[in-house]
């Protein structure tokens, strides 16, 4: 049996070592790392990280303590660990379009963003822009992170002035120094791709180094206002239909966090608002996303998720927003238009929230919060046995995907009938979808756009409000698309299903 | 054996929307699109007070209330109650007898004409807030309106939740909302007067 180690860990600021005596050599370093919980709290620090002084590489938690024996190991504060929190906080209120993957150990985060951005496709017949709803980049975050901030590869084909495939990325109007937060950087990232936030050059001047694209910049510069359009509409989108006051038109179970004061405005928070209120406000400020309205003369707002505000971002309130979160630096800052539109004014305060509505100085006593509902073990009681949730998923998102993907998966064929299956096979090979660019599987619904034939999956033209292809006259550029969308409510589409 | 009657609900201000309610807490998640039901605060101490005390027998009553809709919101006030302190009661049962509907008769009568009868509460000490078989059969027979509830409160886990009709389908049991208000007899007698027997 191996000895069980000693492994010492210089501090973080390097003046000093702890000593952890390993119980055996199989040990996981996580449990050296909650052993220095205490030392380096959570709430004060954030997640922290090992590093191999050595190498200088990042240690995997679930590595044995053998394997780091007789070697120095360095705490690192707010580095990998504090940047993947930070992306999960942003994954659950963009959900669900927001996913990353890191491999432990490793520096580096594989970024997936499910918004529409222009990609072209060159063919024989000739170049075609079309909406894509699928990107993908990676975050290398340097050895002095965060001093210095990450680096960002953009993966995936896209027809941007400020992006391009292959190469260096880096937000529009984005300054590291003004908010060292990979929340904010991916969120000013997604801004940029979907066009909220884009740098298009001088029209005649000397190339800036900011435009990758001067083709595409010249494009953007004669559709901006129907780019602009699209992405108001698809990147501040409420999930779920509200048809009337959350209470008595949704599906959810709700508390009272305080106490409500009868004819006080009632707001309404969803988990994942309440969740991001207390993750994002602790550092950055943001929109409040939801819907408001009046039963009689009592007002409601209800929060669905919270949008993070890159800092002096000067865009416009978003049309859903509600009101502010203002967090972080900016909680004694006016905020940026708490107006008669966006009447709701929260900030933390000791670790909760506080609640404002309009001009009142006062905070709200009380408000309502979404409860996760535990299925009774009795299934008699439940009236149809399915728990609603005031979200929907939209879209063939990449679990869905995946899960997909193994249920198509081709079955071994059996011995001498190979060829046949095969042949089979071929034949049923589901569509791609245009948007997506997943398959368009049995049992899902999905179709041909009339005009132009293009495929897409009913959930991703739902999402999209329109055609992906820009030349279509149902194009997702024209906000016509989505008005005979939403006022028919019919798909401008032939649904095929498979 | 307790005669009820199908009642149409009284249009009324919902709670959280009038100024007069103050200090409007939960106990347990508000179930949705079904009735709310807005307990005072005076009952609901009672209550458990009750529960606790006699625990770990059962105790039990009826809750004398109004029923009222706002909008497309229908939901109960219930003001005061009716402890029942006859008949015999058990760890795991407890029964009305027909001296305890006597008393409710004539409280109702004399002193909350008007109000309704919104249905049985009762405790389950150590056993949880769902309606056990012989409470379904009791709220089948009994309370089967749509203004009907029977409440529940497990003193040793302090938990209220109520069960109501919809469509002719028992709900799983939801909490209640806890009021306070700033004029509580005037209150009733709003209640009182909104239905004219």
């Amino acid at each position: 049996m191996a000895e069980a180690p000693q492994i010492f860990v210089r501090t973080s600021d390097g003046k000093q070592f702890h000593s952890w005596a390993s119980p055996t050599a199989e040990t996981p370093i996580a449990k050296l790392l909650e052993s220095l919980l205490d030392e380096y709290p959570l709430s004060q620090h954030g997640p922290i990280d090992l590093i191999d002084e050595s190498s200088g590489k990042l240690i995997d938690p679930e590595v044995s303590a053998g394997t780091v024996a007789n070697r120095i190991l360095a705490v690192r504060t707010r580095y990998v660990s504090d940047a993947l929190g930070q992306l999960d906080t942003l994954r659950v209120q963009e959900a669900p379009a927001v996913d990353y993957f890191h491999e432990p150990g490793s520096s580096t985060i594989a970024l997936n963003l499910w918004y529409p951005g222009l990609v072209r496709i060159d063919s024989l017949g000739g170049s075609k822009l079309v909406v894509k709803g699928s990107h993908r980049a990676m975050l290398t975050l340097p050895k002095d992170f965060p001093e210095k901030p990450p680096h960002i590869l953009w993966l995936s084909p896209i027809f941007h002035p400020n992006l391009s495939a292959d190469n260096e990325v880096w937000p529009m109007r984005y300054n590291w120094s003004d908010a060292p937060s990979v929340l904010t950087l991916v969120t000013a990232l997604i801004d940029t791709v979907v066009g909220l936030t884009i740098h298009l050059g001088r029209r005649f001047g000397v190339r800036c180094h900011q435009v990758q694209n001067s083709r595409a910049s010249n494009w953007y510069r004669r559709n901006r206002k129907a780019v602009a359009s699209l992405a108001k509409r698809t990147r501040y989108r409420l999930d779920g239909p509200l048809i009337g006051r959350p209470l008595e038109s949704t599906n959810v179970h709700w508390n009272v966090k305080g106490a409500l004061t009868g004819g006080d405005p009632t707001v309404f928070l969803s988990r994942r608002a309440v969740r991001g209120i207390l993750e994002i406000g602790i550092r950055n400020s943001g929109w409040l996303i939801g819907k408001q309205g009046r039963r009689g003369h009592a007002p409601w707002i209800f929060v669905e998720r919270i949008v993070p505000l890159p800092p002096h971002c000067n865009s416009e309130a978003p049309a859903n927003a509600v009101g502010v979160l203002r967090g972080g630096q900016g909680q004694n800052e006016t905020p940026p238009t708490n107006d008669q539109l966006r009447p709701l004014d929260v900030h933390l305060q000791d670790g909760e929230p506080v609640l404002r509505f309009g001009s009142s100085l006062n905070p709200l006593t009380g408000y309502l919060v979404e409860v996760e509902v535990v299925l009774p073990t009795n299934p008699t009681l439940q009236s149809d046995g399915v728990l609603r949730q005031p979200i929907t998923v939209r879209g063939p998102y990449p679990v869905q995907a995946r899960q997909l993907s193994q249920v198509h998966e081709p079955k071994t064929s059996p011995e001498g009938a190979r060829s046949i299956v095969r042949l089979h096979t071929k034949e049923l090979e589901p569509p791609v979808c245009m948007y997506c660019g997943n398959l368009c599987f049995m049992g899902e619904e999905w179709g041909a756009c009339v005009e132009c034939g293009f495929i897409m999956h009913g959930e991703c033209l739902h999402q999209l409000e329109g055609c992906p292809n820009t030349d279509c006259p149902r194009t997702a550029l024209d906000p016509r698309s989505s008005e005979r969308l939403s006022e028919t409510g019919q798909y401008p589409f032939k649904i095929e299903g498979w | 054996m307790e005669v009820s009657v199908s009642r149409h609900p009284i249009p009324y201000h919902l709670p959280i929307d009038s100024d007069g309610f103050k200090h409007i807490v939960a106990d347990g998640s508000i179930a949705p699109k079904q009735l709310l039901v807005f307990l005072s605060h005076d009952v609901y101490d009672f209550i458990r007070n009750q529960a606790r005390e006699y625990s770990p027998q059962e105790i039990g009553g009826v809750l004398l209330g109004q029923y009222c809709i706002d909008n497309d919101a229908r939901f109960l006030i219930v003001p005061t109650a009716v402890a029942c302190d006859l008949g015999s009661a058990t760890p795991v049962s407890i029964q009305f007898p027909p001296e305890f509907w006597q008393r409710v008769e004539e409280v109702h009568a004399s002193e909350f004409p008007g109000l309704l009868r919104i249905g049985p509460y009762h405790s389950h000490p150590g056993y949880g807030i769902h309606p056990s078989g012989t409470d379904r059969t009791t709220i089948l027979n009994a309370f089967s309106k749509p203004h009907h509830i029977s409440l529940i409160y497990d003193p040793h886990s302090d938990q209220i939740g109520f069960t109501c009709w919809d469509d002719g389908v028992l709900q799983t049991p939801s909490g209640c909302f806890i009021y306070e208000h700033k004029q509580p007899e005037d209150l009733v007698r709003q209640l009182m007067d909104a239905r004219p027997e």
